[in-house]
């Protein structure tokens, strides 16, 4: 799947069918690390199964536009529940500039998936995190959710929030000199969404 | 019985005498271990527990008593658990209730046996006794209960007390692990899950037969199965869960096809190494329960051809097969056999029988489940050993009416409302 998505000879509707593929497997991973408690039902052949209860406080949060593209993924996974927005401009190379975000109220309170297919320097998503920590999200209930990362951005993202949680697909070989990753698959909010005539 | 009772005794030492410390470095450590193995074969049995009820005479002075002395716990029945639990049997905690200080006589927790029994405890002179209990006593190899690998963890943690010199430091020379500094040891912490993982190694049916693959485990996973099997659950929530289920086993099952290496050209202008899928595939649903299975590979494979089998099951073993349609080049095609419950595998002998006069190659062949019975992994591995089975649960075994137990009843007069 990874090889038909970074193919840039791809078809948009191939693209997205099997992006959203890969993304699904991403949530469902992402989800197993959330916590749980022990719970015991009885099946209907009336034996005692012993199981766990899921986390019930929760949320996503996606950063605009790219992570849009898994909230569908996480609806599927997680009937009903509540999706956060994060928008960061992209000003040049470094100057990275919040200018929207609508989050749950309570989401102190919530364990918070975070949203994002491509994690490159790592600078927007920092910044979504602090933002996230500023507003009261223990570092440890987040669990950031990506495609395809570089390994610069996991350094920057896991040497300052040590008790994060990164679930990827795959690593990738590193950054080129205009902050892409490479191989990668180019500019995913474009191609998603099909932005890029 | 070579790995039968292989202890991890492990000491975990507070350097800088931290004294009183309901703040202790062990439940930490328990709980990253349980979390980091997200493996539900690990249980973890608190000697608190056993706290034994308060009469009515030590109620009155409750505040004197003392809980930290040993004589506070029912070690006989702790012992006894623990030692049901290696021999395969499920045991009844109690639950103590620390507002009344007493056992809670309407509810227990049912522990089932498990590979690993991480049993945190605060008294060393207890551990010392299991340990010689477990470590010099031949147990029956338990053969019965189809369970080999049996490790347990003593956790010794939290010795604020002042026999620590007399007690704890001599035990050392006994542990195979000691953990400075605790929960913040996440390097010796790794290690300990990675033991143990080894260790537990994957179901005993995948050692004997290493055509079954089963699903690796998390809580989501558990999760998902514990709504699916609780008969309490609506209808719309047992297909939605058994649906994503099923979509995550399909894609594990796509996860065995061949595949072809590919090079492709990123929009970055770099060359991606990767594969090419295996275009010729088909599914074949064995009705009625496996059209449930039909929805999640089609969202997976855009366009792919199903074929049907129906097996009517005549009393407990007279099979019959009453109508199949198949694509006409099934030859040629990997096939992907969907049954969500594989309960004594004769229906599904049956149908690989029938793809295999087919002409479809036994290689070809990997059979998707949801739960699996121990009989019916036998019977089809046994049978066709080159084929595959991908499973999210192996479940106890079958009952006397060749129900899956625990299992989750039946699967197609849930999925289909057809139950009431």
């Amino acid at each position: 799947m990874h090889t038909l998505i970074r193919d840039q000879e791809i078809s948009k509707h191939d693209f997205v069918f099997y992006s959203d593929r890969l993304i699904r497997l991403v949530v469902e991973h992402g989800l197993g690390h959330l916590p749980f408690t022990e719970k015991q039902v009885m099946t209907p052949t009336g034996s005692v199964y012993t199981g766990v209860d899921f986390c019930k406080k929760l949320c996503g949060v996606s950063i605009v536009r790219s992570g849009e593209s898994m909230e569908n993924a996480l609806r599927a996974c997680c009937k009903g529940i509540k999706i956060g927005k994060i928008l960061i401009h992209r000003d040049g190379d470094d100057g990275q500039q919040l200018i929207y975000e609508k989050l749950p109220k309570d989401i102190s309170e919530r364990h918070v998936l975070l949203l994002d297919p491509v994690l490159a320097t790592g600078n927007s998503a920092c910044q979504a995190i602090e933002l996230l920590i500023q507003k009261g999200v223990p570092e440890a209930h987040i669990i950031f959710l990506n495609l395809i990362s570089a390994p610069e951005g996991v350094h920057c993202v896991c040497k300052r929030y040590p008790s994060l949680k990164i679930v990827t697909s795959e690593i990738d070989v590193a950054l080129n000199e205009e902050y892409r990753v490479i191989p990668g698959l180019g500019e995913f909010g474009d191609r998603y969404f099909g932005t890029d005539d | 019985m070579p790995e039968s009772t292989t202890a991890i005794d492990y000491v975990m030492e507070k350097a800088s005498g931290v004294s009183g410390g309901t703040a202790s470095g062990k439940t930490t450590v328990c709980d990253m271990i349980i979390q980091q193995l997200h493996d539900h074969r690990v249980v973890l049995v608190n000697q608190d527990s056993f706290y034994r009820g308060l009469n009515a005479e030590e109620l009155q002075c409750v505040h004197e008593y003392n809980f930290d002395h040993p004589d506070a716990f029912d070690t006989e029945q702790l012992l006894e658990c623990v030692e049901k639990l290696q021999s395969g049997k499920p045991v009844q905690v109690p639950i103590y209730d620390f507002k009344t200080h007493q056992r809670r006589t309407d509810t227990f927790r049912q522990v089932n046996a498990s590979d690993v029994i991480i049993l945190e405890d605060a008294d060393v002179r207890l551990a010392r006794r299991i340990r010689r209990d477990t470590v010099e006593r031949e147990f029956p190899s338990g053969e019965s209960s189809g369970r080999t690998a049996l490790s347990i963890l003593w956790a010794y943690a939290k010795f604020v007390k002042p026999a620590f010199d007399d007690f704890v430091l001599p035990s050392k020379k006994y542990a195979d692990v000691i953990i400075p500094r605790g929960g913040d040891n996440h390097v010796a912490i790794d290690l300990i899950v990675q033991h143990i993982s080894t260790k537990l190694g994957q179901h005993d049916l995948c050692k004997i037969y290493p055509n079954v693959y089963v699903i690796q485990s998390t809580f989501q996973i558990r999760g998902m199965h514990t709504l699916i099997r609780d008969q309490e659950i609506s209808k719309h929530d047992f297909v939605f869960y058994s649906d994503r289920l099923i979509r995550l086993v399909v894609e594990h099952g796509l996860g065995h096809l061949p595949f072809t290496e590919k090079q492709v050209m990123t929009p970055t202008g770099s060359v991606y190494t990767g594969v090419d899928f295996c275009k010729k595939l088909c599914g074949v649903s064995i009705v009625r329960s496996g059209e449930s299975m039909e929805n999640a590979l089609r969202a997976c494979c855009k366009g792919i051809k199903i074929g049907k089998i129906l097996i009517h099951r005549d009393g407990d073993d007279g099979q019959q097969l009453i109508y199949e349609k198949l694509p006409k080049d099934i030859s040629e095609r990997h096939v992907l056999l969907l049954d969500p419950v594989l309960a004594t595998g004769n229906s599904a002998c049956q149908a690989i029988e029938l793809l295999i006069q087919k002409g479809v190659p036994e290689a070809h062949i990997i059979f998707l489940n949801l739960i699996s019975a121990p009989e019916g992994v036998h019977c089809v591995c046994k049978r066709y050993p080159s084929l595959k089975i991908v499973t999210s649960e192996i479940d106890v075994a079958l009952n006397e009416e060749y129900r899956v137990i625990p299992g989750l009843g039946e699967f197609g007069d849930r999925y289909f409302g057809t139950d009431d």
